[in-house]
């Protein structure tokens, strides 16, 4: 509920990966491949709607 | 109920009409609307429970008043709330069992002998439903082979428990004893992953409960099955010590349920400003230095709320949460760090965005008026200094004006060698600490700043070190659940954003900025970081450093201006 697929990108190796974002969520990021905490927030979009179009 | 006029001759709850499930009991046997808690209930006085009770709007029943002689029931007494000023809070608002409906495959829902560790509590105990008489729920016979499922809700990632809950290994190992003193031919059989005995006697125990018979079998069951006519249980469960799996016979299960917070703790953290970590528990002003103290001034942890622990740890715990409140009533005076904001009524624009961004609730602003800090609230994060656009907020001892000429001072000569780096003073500087006297290697380009929170650090602060010829800047502050200033951290990374944003509206490469979470145990971290820094300055060219020195160029304020025309 009220989860979003959002875009971040590692500022430190450049690598980008979506990942799903609940509403309120406080969470600290790191890069899934290099795990520097440099990460990018770039755009989102609706979770419930990526879901839709499967 | 007035506790005062009750005598507790109980004439009320049997004429009550009302039957409801009992809590206390574990729903294992009934209550009336109008009951005693539990027996040992102090005062020990009969309460109504309105939302159990047929009403008295109008009056449905009122049975319970015409046989009260003492006149102690009034149907028109309503909850209030209370107002106290206090000096000190001791928060001790204990837990929640976990409730395993979820884990399906343990059956609770499904095979009535199988119940947790607290309705066993119930079954056992002389007062509860059965006089202390063990049976089980399907037949009310004394069931002779008894197994125990340890870390249900507990070290299970996957249902987002990732943690011990810390009492469960000793209280099976003490059901155990318990049943075997009772029913000394009962068979009881525990499946676990690990016995953790740490406390003192607990391995002592451990060996009786062995002693006894208690069979102990290492692995977690997988499934269980139910015997449809007899209503017995079969587990089937893989023996990792043995490698083999096997199949258990067995007439009821005890599911041995972690806790968990309070589900209603957040209440409590957005009143008195606390914050919490990855479990959920409430997170400690330090955790090994002030372990019973919150980050907020004046208010003390103890029991559950904290961390899960037993009876031993939770009452040493309320006895130094009581002493430290006790110390801090007893003072006379408050010392506070002189690391404080301090705001300039002339300079603040009303905005109310430092009240927004402080996480003590230590800046009290309404629309229209100029903000005002409690300087004996305030911790000196710097959230507010760095946030507010005006100048209007100075913070003693790590000013603007201070933390600006540090920074030309460092990037005077020879920039373009140089690491930059902001550090907060607990966790990342105290990481730099830990990696140079740990002998880490690491380059000697850096420099770094130190500042209470990496949140002290400002826009202003970070475009200053690129105009001044940085070709590389790194702030760093602790992890999330380490932050030291309650959630403080959280505005650096919001700035984080808005800075890449501004630098590469600039045209200034954004990945020259960077951010890391350094604890201070993290010396080898510190060291990494400092290196890949240290990689990232080399590939950063004399054109990008110039081109940010001009794209970064503040431009002229407006107010400026017309200063110089007027």
């Amino acid at each position: 509920m009220g989860a979003t697929i959002e875009k971040f990108r590692c500022m430190m190796c450049g690598h980008e990966y979506e990942e799903a974002v609940e509403k309120g969520e406080d969470k600290e990021r790191s890069c899934p491949k290099c795990r520097s905490n440099s990460i990018r927030h770039l755009k989102k979009r609706p979770a419930a709607r990526e879901s839709l179009q499967g | 109920m007035d506790p005062s006029l009750c005598n507790a001759c109980g004439e009320c709850s049997k004429i009550c009409p009302v039957v409801k499930p009992d809590e206390f009991q574990m729903g294992l046997s009934s209550r009336k609307a109008v009951y005693i808690p539990f027996p040992q209930a102090v005062p020990c006085s009969y309460v109504l429970n309105m939302d159990d009770c047929l009403g008295n709007n109008p009056l449905a029943c009122g049975k319970c008043a015409e046989v009260c002689e003492k006149k102690a029931i009034n149907y028109d007494d309503r909850d209030q709330i209370v107002t106290r000023e206090v000096g000190a809070i001791v928060v001790a608002v204990g837990l929640d069992v976990y409730d395993p409906t979820e884990m399906d495959e343990y059956g609770y829902t499904r095979f009535e002998n199988v119940i947790t560790s607290m309705e066993f509590e119930r079954l056992i105990c002389a007062g509860g439903p059965t006089a202390g008489h063990f049976v089980r729920p399907s037949d009310q016979k004394r069931p002779q082979r008894i197994g125990f499922i340890q870390c249900v809700g507990s070290r299970n990632p996957k249902i987002g428990r990732p943690y011990c809950s810390n009492i469960c290994c000793m209280n099976t190992v003490k059901d155990t004893l318990l049943l075997a003193d009772h029913y000394p031919d009962v068979e009881n059989t525990v499946f676990y992953q690990d016995i953790r005995a740490f406390g003192k006697m607990f391995e002592d125990m451990f060996q009786r409960s062995k002693e006894a018979g208690t069979r102990y079998v290492r692995g977690l069951p997988g499934d269980i099955e139910e015997d449809p006519v007899t209503r017995n249980l079969v587990i089937t469960v893989e023996n990792t010590t043995s490698g083999r799996i096997e199949r258990h016979g067995l007439d009821m299960v005890i599911l041995s349920v972690g806790v968990e917070p309070r589900k209603d703790l957040d209440k409590i953290c957005r009143m008195l400003t606390l914050s919490r970590t990855s479990d959920g528990f409430l997170m400690e002003s330090h955790p090994k230095l002030k372990p019973v103290d919150a980050p907020t001034r004046g208010v003390y942890f103890a029991g559950f709320c904290e961390s899960p622990k037993d009876i031993k740890d939770a009452v040493c715990q309320a006895g130094a949460a009581a002493s430290r409140g006790g110390a801090l009533l007893n003072a006379g005076r408050i010392k506070i760090e002189a690391i404080t904001s301090r705001i300039d009524e002339a300079a603040c624009k009303k905005c109310g965005l430092c009240a927004a961004v402080c996480p003590y609730g230590a800046i009290v602003w309404k629309k229209g008026d100029v903000a005002v800090v409690v300087e004996a609230a305030c911790a000196g994060c710097g959230a507010c200094g760095a946030t507010c656009q005006f100048g209007a907020i100075t913070m003693r001892h790590f000013t603007d004006d201070q933390i600006l000429a540090q920074v030309r001072a460092i990037l005077a000569d020879r920039p373009q060698e140089k690491v930059f780096a902001f550090a907060c003073n607990w966790c990342s500087y105290a990481g730099g600490d830990m990696a140079g006297i740990s002998r880490i290697q690491y380059p000697a380009t850096g420099r770094v700043i130190r500042t209470m929170c990496s949140a002290r650090v400002s826009e202003e602060m970070v475009l200053e070190a690129f105009r001044c010829g940085a070709p590389v800047v790194l702030l760093s502050g602790c992890h999330y659940a380490d932050c030291h200033y309650i959630n403080a951290n959280r505005q650096t990374v919001k700035r984080m954003q808005r800075l890449w944003d501004k630098l590469e509206a600039a045209g200034v490469r954004p990945e020259r900025l960077q951010l890391e979470w350094i604890s201070a145990a993290e010396g080898q971290k510190f060291a990494k970081v400092m290196k890949q820094m240290e990689e990232l300055r080399r590939t950063v060219t004399a054109e990008e450093i110039q081109h940010a020195r001009k794209a970064l160029r503040p431009k002229p304020r407006k107010v400026a201006v017309e200063e110089v025309v007027g």
